[in-house]
């Protein structure tokens, strides 16, 4: 993962308050909560998940609150596009949203879009605090800026992140995919 | 690398399987959950109030208990300790706004931050504890002629995460800390202190800070149970 360059002038700060203020979906009890994940994946219902995510929900239950994902459609505004994202290129985002105690386990992402040029894209909307943390393989990312945007070299690079600290910590991810004609 | 962390070398061959084995199948205290319990067992005075690990006293026991410590005295370390720290420990109302108000600035942090305070942060493992001790072997990497030694291990399962914080200590006394992982590195193990994170250890590895003065936490949102060995040394004064 390595950083391409601060837009911190591109984010709005109604953007900030709408996620301080959505709860979104509580990852993973929302998610089990009215479906039968597991049960829908062996039938074919539902895109298989990765193993590293059954891993998760086998080691850490799934009744609790891990995180709060915030997906674009939960929100009244829509986003201006990122600077850095190609013209030609479609893009997708969401947010993650750690009170502190909160984390997401290790894992792999799943790459949904069949683009094999697909990015993604980490950008924290907060400065960094103490005992935010974000690690992709072996490296941790620390001292960040809001606003500063880094690119994964590798989709399916082991990564994790917690909030051990006392602040709130809010990171948006942005993933440029296909043709913008197609 | 920040300055006040020194990599001091491996030191894998200094651990016995034994003491391995039998720190890995040890389940340790839950912490801070259980601090008081595991507290209980080597200060007598707390002891005869610490009946079962899981018994909250009502305010009567809680108000006699009070009264009994002042009725102390309060040049006792143990006494001192018990109203500084034990005694909030006791109240029923622990866990309440009103309750931590009692408590110091780290424990208002926590409780502020929506921190279980009486959580499962990690298991604590101590020398009384274990068949054996360190010290009889004393580490390689130790320079423990004249100076106080005390040593525990953390262990972390999936899960557990300890919230960053600030070690109390003495300004007066220099302190040295060893941090010493017994098990390799695995994806999701953090130990993170000041703005570094140290990461790809492997079991055996030592490294050395003078004072975590920095803001430093750990946690373990992996898959594998993180053991490490803490050690700290001091000098104590002609005072202590």
């Amino acid at each position: 993962m390595h950083f391409i360059n601060n837009h911190a002038d591109w984010i709005k700060d109604h953007w900030i308050e709408q996620a301080i203020q959505k709860t979104g979906y509580r990852i993973p009890f929302d998610f089990f909560k009215n479906s039968k994940v597991f049960e829908e994946e062996e039938k074919g219902m539902r895109q298989s998940m990765d193993p590293s995510e059954i891993a998760i929900y086998r080691t850490y239950g799934t009744t609790g609150t891990f995180f709060h994902l915030l997906e674009a459609q939960l929100f009244d505004f829509e986003l201006d596009r990122p600077p850095w994202i190609d013209n030609n290129k479609k893009f997708t985002w969401w947010m993650t949203k750690m009170y502190p105690g909160q984390y997401i386990p290790a894992h792999q992402d799943v790459i949904k879009r069949d683009d094999p040029d697909s990015k993604r894209y980490w950008v924290p909307l907060f400065d960094w605090q103490p005992g935010h943390v974000f690690m992709y393989e072996s490296e941790t990312f620390t001292d960040y800026k809001a606003g500063d945007v880094f690119l994964y070299d590798n989709l399916r690079a082991w990564h994790c992140g917690i909030n051990i600290g006392t602040k709130l910590r809010l990171i948006m991810q942005v993933t440029e995919y296909g043709d913008i004609n197609d | 690398m920040s300055e006040k962390i020194e990599y001091i070398g491996n030191f894998r061959d200094w651990i016995k399987d034994s003491w391995l084995s039998e720190v890995t199948l040890n389940k340790g205290f839950a912490m801070p959950r259980n601090s008081l319990r595991n507290e209980a067992r080597f200060n007598p005075w707390l002891k005869q109030f610490i009946h079962d690990i899981d018994h909250v006293h009502t305010k009567a026991e809680y108000e006699e208990i009070k009264r009994l410590l002042e009725l102390e005295d309060d040049n006792d370390p143990v006494i001192k300790h018990a109203k500084d720290i034990s005694l909030v420990y006791l109240d029923p109302i622990r866990n309440t706004p009103q309750g931590a108000a009692d408590f110091d600035e780290e424990f208002d942090m926590y409780h502020n931050s929506n921190y279980d305070i009486f959580g499962n942060y990690f298991s604590l493992i101590e020398k009384f504890d274990l068949s054996f001790d360190i010290m009889d072997d004393p580490p390689p990497f130790l320079e423990h002629k004249d100076k106080h030694i005390t040593w525990w291990f953390s262990k972390m399962s999936p899960g557990h995460r300890m919230p960053v914080h600030v070690d109390r200590a003495k300004p007066d006394i220099e302190i040295n800390k060893y941090w010493m992982p017994w098990t390799d590195y695995s994806p999701g193990h953090i130990f993170s202190i000041g703005d570094k994170v140290i990461t790809d250890y492997k079991a055996g590895d030592v490294y050395k800070f003078n004072y975590a003065g920095d803001w430093h936490g750990a946690c373990n949102i992996g898959y594998l149970d993180r053991i490490v060995l803490q050690i700290t040394d001091y000098k104590p004064s002609r005072n202590i």
